[in-house]
């Protein structure tokens, strides 16, 4: 078990480093003298470019500036966007709240109703509720996120004026304390709705096809044989053991996730971070890029390890030996 | 019983299995409309889809000026013909897909089958840098490679291909673990025949069946990548894509909905066809998991 925590730290360590390394790469690569952009003229001078390439360390070798880029990253400073003035670090945490809060109720809104519609379904699979959900899980599944945020905002927003377009407060209103939490709540509505009907059918196809899987293995058939009530067997054995690959998805399902807020926050002009990227795109805006890349890179490789630890919490059959 | 020949045979076989499989036909059925739609584009389209047409933003059905063809989707703000755009952005969708999972399809299956069929040291590094890509976020480092490097389609394509293989891999090392310990493989290797060739010759095509059910779902995948890049403004300027066109909806939601309805619409059926049929497949993989019935 330890052994196998271990390896998986090393696992996501590595693979910080090389997202590290990549992005390093990639920077330098990318066309165009940052520096010229950062003269901020049409035709600077020699001497301003010379002076700021001396203070920015790109006069150094290759490998002398990765390890100080590496050193920096290590002690926090994930660079300096020169579009906005700003470190990225601190652009970065003013974003990171409104975030999670759109991906973490909309994970927690998928899962729940995810997972019980697949065990729903799976227990009367083939019936015509099963059917239509199933059938709604390809749709969903095939729907672009940004589009189906679009048609929520022309039919809820536009068109029957229940719930507000975009945003994440009403500015004009400038509500206080208790107003303001229910402003928020209110524009969260349409935002978290789409991220969730596009991440529900992921967990309900799991749930789904994990109570099918044991309810078909040879220990349930022994149980029902004993006599035992189908309501017990269901929520004490098979339940249980069916929802162990739900718990290990949602780690992996969190890139993806943040993924599809860029798209989200940039539909209802949510002031998260993929809409810092967003705009960090359209600026050319290359230090603030990379630097979320690496806080995503870092927080995917942590909860994977959080999620191996709960998955061997939650299921004592699992010793990770090897 | 007079023997069939082999052609028809296995014909009358793929027949049987999708009328079998609701989601392998419908797929089927839909993918060949999308197929034909894009290849005759230049035949069905009513406009030239760069034509900019006097009537801007008009509705569905809207008859052009000086007798020419009904707008049957609208126009858009510049007065492009909305259905004209559409045919030729099923080229664009159909070709990036296609593209972008061949080559997750090939890089995934040479890296799997290297490290399944040869084992040992080999095997364990591809395994450990298997799953340091599975971890790392690829969307975003599709994005950055887009952003900084330009948006041509072709890297756009291979972009997609290079950050998506890590599934294909995995399956094909399962599939050449399996089929190493098999007679006809163990008898290649007592008749000398060289580890490369047998994997080439005899591991790879036998083990190929679930990479291909996964690459049609991949193919689903990198359509709706390449529209949510061109959501983003990163799509190739000098093509029509959907992405761009609901992109372009966006600010007209209101006055225009059709513009970003659509091309929407479109993305849904495309990704779902490609969807239904590698879902298809992979019940036949699995006869077991076919819980449809």
């Amino acid at each position: 078990m330890r052994r196998y925590l271990l390896k998986r730290m090393l696992t996501g360590l590595l693979m910080v480093m090389i997202s590290v390394a990549i992005n390093f790469v990639l920077v330098r690569l990318a066309p165009g003298d940052p520096m010229v952009m950062l003269a901020g003229v049409d035709n600077p001078n020699p001497a301003q470019i010379a002076a700021l390439t001396e203070k920015f360390g790109l006069d150094k070798s290759i490998p002398e500036q990765f390890f100080i880029y590496v050193g920096g990253v290590l002690r926090g400073d994930f660079g300096y966007s020169y579009v906005n003035e700003r470190p990225v670090l601190a652009l970065i945490g003013e974003r990171v709240g409104p975030t999670l809060m759109v991906t973490l109720t909309a994970l927690i809104i998928a899962v729940a109703i995810g997972t019980l519609l697949g065990v729903r379904c799976a227990r009367k699979s083939g019936g015509v509720f099963d059917q239509i959900i199933c059938g709604l899980s390809y749709l969903f599944d095939s729907t672009p996120s940004f589009w189906l945020g679009l048609m929520l905002i022309l039919l809820f927003a536009s068109t029957l004026h229940w719930l507000p377009t975009s945003g994440m407060v009403n500015m004009r209103a400038g509500y206080t304390g208790l107003a303001r939490v229910g402003d928020i709540a209110y524009h969260l509505v349409l935002p978290v709705s789409t991220l969730a009907l596009i991440t529900m059918p992921y967990y309900f196809r799991i749930a789904r096809s994990s109570v099918l899987q044991v309810m078909s293995e040879d220990f349930i058939t022994t149980l029902r044989a004993t006599g035992m009530s189908e309501k017990r067997l269901f929520n004490k054995y098979v339940l249980r053991n069916a929802l162990i690959p739900t718990v290990t998805v949602v780690g992996s399902s969190l890139a993806h996730l943040i993924g599809g807020a860029v798209f989200i926050e940039t539909v209802f002009s949510w002031p998260g971070m993929g809409q810092l990227l967003y705009s960090s795109i359209s600026k050319r805006d290359y230090p603030l890029l990379s630097g979320i890349y690496l806080i995503i890179a870092l927080s995917i490789a942590i909860m994977m390890i959080v999620v191996d630890i709960v998955y061997s919490l939650i299921d004592p059959r699992i010793k990770y030996t090897d | 019983m007079k023997k069939k020949h082999p052609v028809k045979a296995f014909f009358a076989r793929v027949w049987a299995t999708m009328l079998a499989n609701k989601q392998l036909l419908v797929g089927a059925i839909l993918v060949l409309i999308m197929a034909s739609l894009a290849v005759l584009a230049p035949v069905l389209s009513p406009y030239d889809p760069y034509e900019l047409t006097p009537e801007l933003m008009k509705p569905p059905g809207t008859p052009g000026s000086n007798g020419a063809p009904i707008h049957w989707l609208g126009t858009d703000k510049l007065g492009r013909d909305i259905l004209s755009q559409m045919l030729w952005g099923s080229q664009t969708s159909l070709r990036i897909g296609f593209i972008a999972a061949s080559i997750a399809a090939l890089v995934g299956t040479l890296i799997g089958g290297i490290a399944g069929y040869f084992g040992g040291r080999v095997d364990k590094v591809i395994v450990e840098f298997i799953n340091i890509f599975v971890m790392t976020p690829s969307f975003f480092l599709i994005l950055i490679i887009v952003a900084m490097f330009g948006s041509r389609m072709i890297y756009v394509m291979i972009v997609i291909g290079l950050t998506s293989w890590p599934g294909n891999a995995r399956l094909m090392r399962a599939q050449a673990i399996s089929l190493r310990n098999r007679t006809f493989i163990k008898s290649c290797q007592a008749m000398g025949e060289s580890k490369l060739s047998i994997m080439f010759r005899h591991i790879i095509p036998n083990g190929i069946f679930p990479i291909v059910a996964n690459t049609t779902m991949q193919i689903s995948g990198a359509i709706l990548t390449e529209a949510g890049l061109s959501f983003l403004g990163l799509g190739d300027p000098n093509i029509i894509s959907w992405g761009q066109m609901i992109s372009s909806g966006k600010s007209l939601l209101t006055k225009a909905p059709w513009v970003a309805i659509v091309p929407g619409l479109a993305v849904v059926l495309n990704v779902l066809a490609f969807f239904l049929i590698g879902d298809g497949l992979n019940r036949v993989i699995a006869p077991k998991m076919n819980a449809n019935k």
